[in-house]
């Protein structure tokens, strides 16, 4: 068995798995790679206190997977999503299992929440964070604010006021955001804003030790990505050699 | 005092509460998610902390309402008129339910329940392992799609195993046969498999700091259940309400297995629970403490490491119900 073998559950073009596979290479480490669609097709047994995969006992974990991904490829259409329900409740439970580390290890209140960027932002203002203002429904907007949908969070014009009413859409200024790398409650690249360092601390204590938070210049969090992709290279570098380096010692920690 | 019904106006509970109020004379608002837009609106600015909501010509602040009980349809309709298909017919009831569940997040009167409430709910094992975390007696427990690894456990039971859905979705509880047998040897998803615990039902609902226990006695195959008030240990019940709030959860329920030595396992925590046919045969007065809750209304919100909903009062003497063990 090699000195230290990460499980990496993510797509197999994901830059970011693939560049903290890279960094694990580099140190000695293995990677068991899964994409999300196969996972159903794994041989699992999960106790309360162990999780084998494919009858080896998983130590540390890569999650790159969103709650809307389909988990069951090769089994009857018809069956799918009962699967993807029955194999994600099985994962959610296994990494909040006291033998295993994990980023991300989602409680369940997030998973079942979709992970979407309203709700990080309600659970972080309820824990004391400046969050942007966002006027929700029927109030009036002025015609240059922005819709930010709550299923994927991405800011797009206006709908008009009948659909915002319907749809409860929530809408904001149009404001220059900074995007920050959070990575086991450290900002590794972005924002200096204390409120910003204070938001990666919590999210890392609630389990999300990977995530990008953007925030307008002020420091005040706009949205939080918890499967991030970072477009700027040396961010995108520095964030994949931490994980790397993390998962390796928790690895080889765990196996020792 | 107002109070809201959210969600499913064809939903018994909500049509219950409604009824209940109407006796005490409570002003209520039944707000469908389906007619959101339409026939009521919502409207906060997270900024100035303005706060309205509006149903017909009646218009009052978010502040001013006492309490939402919530009974959302898993199918929900949409708003009348409107004809979609496909992705945008699920790209819009997704829409609307974030924006309830925005709505219901940040209104600071007691909602029964807030939808981040009790979600271990969906993840079986996960939900196990916080039971027993909070101090719950939990049957053993493994969950596996290895016919290998699934004989080996049901050895270690001598009373027997049952099997069910590791996730949320309804299934039929059953005792491990050969059909499971044969599809682990083809191939299938993993299950939960549990040791059986023989013995009767009870269920145990929790409203804020009251606790009510109801055991359900079968007659035997396709019979009816006839439903009956249990006592319950106060240290078990003080568990449970302790253990809701904790989750999130004003209104939950436990169901338990108690063997014949007086043993309560406890097997799940539900965040939805049916609490009617509770109510109706064994009379114990659950959606009526529903309403106490809302009248009482000290529930202010206080963030908590971990979840975002919102402190209940701290627990106090039951109430009769449950102090009759």
């Amino acid at each position: 068995m090699p000195s230290a073998e990460v499980v990496v559950v993510a797509q197999a073009d994901d830059e970011l798995a693939l560049g903290v596979r890279q960094a694990l290479g580099r140190l000695g480490g293995a990677v068991a790679w899964y994409r999300p669609p196969e996972l159903a097709g794994l041989s699992v047994h999960l106790s309360e206190q162990e999780f084998h995969v494919e009858g080896r006992a998983v130590r540390t974990v890569l999650w790159r997977v969103s709650p809307e991904m389909p988990l069951a490829e090769g089994f009857r259409e018809d069956d799918r999503a009962f699967t993807a329900a029955e194999v994600a409740a099985t994962w959610i439970a296994a990494l909040k299992t006291t033998g295993i580390s994990a980023i991300n290890r989602f409680d369940a209140e997030a998973w079942y929440s979709g992970l979407r960027p309203q709700y990080w932002r309600n659970r972080l203002a309820a824990a004391g964070i400046a969050v942007t203002a966002i006027r929700v429904g029927s109030h009036p907007v002025p015609d240059d604010w922005l819709w930010s949908p709550y299923t994927t969070g991405e800011p797009c014009p206006l709908p008009d006021p009948k659909a915002r009413a319907v749809m409860a859409s929530a809408c904001h200024r149009a404001t220059p955001l900074v995007t920050s790398a959070a990575v086991r409650g450290r900002i590794v690249g972005g924002s200096r804003e204390s409120n910003v360092g204070r938001a990666a601390a919590l999210l890392d204590a609630w389990g999300v030790g990977l995530a990008a938070i953007d925030s307008d210049p002020g420091g005040r969090v706009h949205r939080i990505r918890v499967l991030p992709v970072f477009d700027n290279a040396s961010v995108r570098e520095q964030v994949t050699s931490d994980l790397g380096r993390y998962l390796y010692d928790d690895c080889t920690a765990r196996r020792s | 005092m107002t109070i809201a019904l959210l969600g499913d106006p064809d939903d018994l509970a909500i049509a219950y509460l409604s009824w209940l109020a109407d006796r005490r004379g409570l002003e209520w608002l039944l707000l469908p998610e389906a007619t959101l837009g339409v026939d009521w609106n919502f409207s906060f600015d997270e900024a100035p902390g303005h706060c309205e909501l509006r149903s017909g010509s009646r218009s009052l602040a978010l502040s001013a309402l006492s309490g939402i009980f919530v009974r959302l349809s898993p199918e929900p309709p949409l708003p009348p008129g409107l004809a979609l298909e496909g992705l945008a017919h699920t790209v819009f009831t997704h829409e609307r339910r974030e924006g309830l569940y925005h709505l219901l997040q940040s209104v600071p009167c007691p909602v029964v329940n807030r939808p981040s409430g009790g979600r271990a709910n969906a993840s079986k094992p996960l939900q196990m392992a916080e039971l027993r975390a909070a101090g719950f007696t939990v049957p053993r427990w493994v969950v596996t799609n290895s016919l290998e690894m699934a004989n080996a456990f049901a050895a270690g039971c001598p009373r027997g195993v049952i099997y069910k859905a590791t996730s949320g979705l309804r299934s039929r509880v059953r005792l491990m046969d050969d059909d499971l047998r044969r599809r682990l040897d083809e191939g299938t998803s993993p299950t939960v498999l549990q040791e059986y615990i023989p013995g009767r039902d009870v269920r145990v609902h929790t409203v804020g700091d009251r606790a009510f226990a109801t055991e359900m006695v079968s007659g035997g195959f396709e019979s009816i259940t006839r439903y009956r008030p249990a006592a319950v240990d106060r240290a078990l019940a003080n568990r449970c309400c302790d253990t809701a709030r904790a989750e999130g959860l004003l209104l939950a329920g436990f169901d338990f297995r108690v063997t014949p030595d007086a043993e309560w396992y406890c097997l799940e925590m539900n965040p939805v629970p049916s609490f009617l046919p509770y109510e109706m045969c064994s009379g114990e007065p659950i959606g009526e403490a529903v309403l106490d809750l809302f009248s009482h209304g000290c529930h202010k919100p206080a963030p908590r490491e971990g979840h975002h909903g919102y402190e209940t009062r701290p627990p106090h003497a039951l109430d009769q119900t449950a102090a009759r063990s």
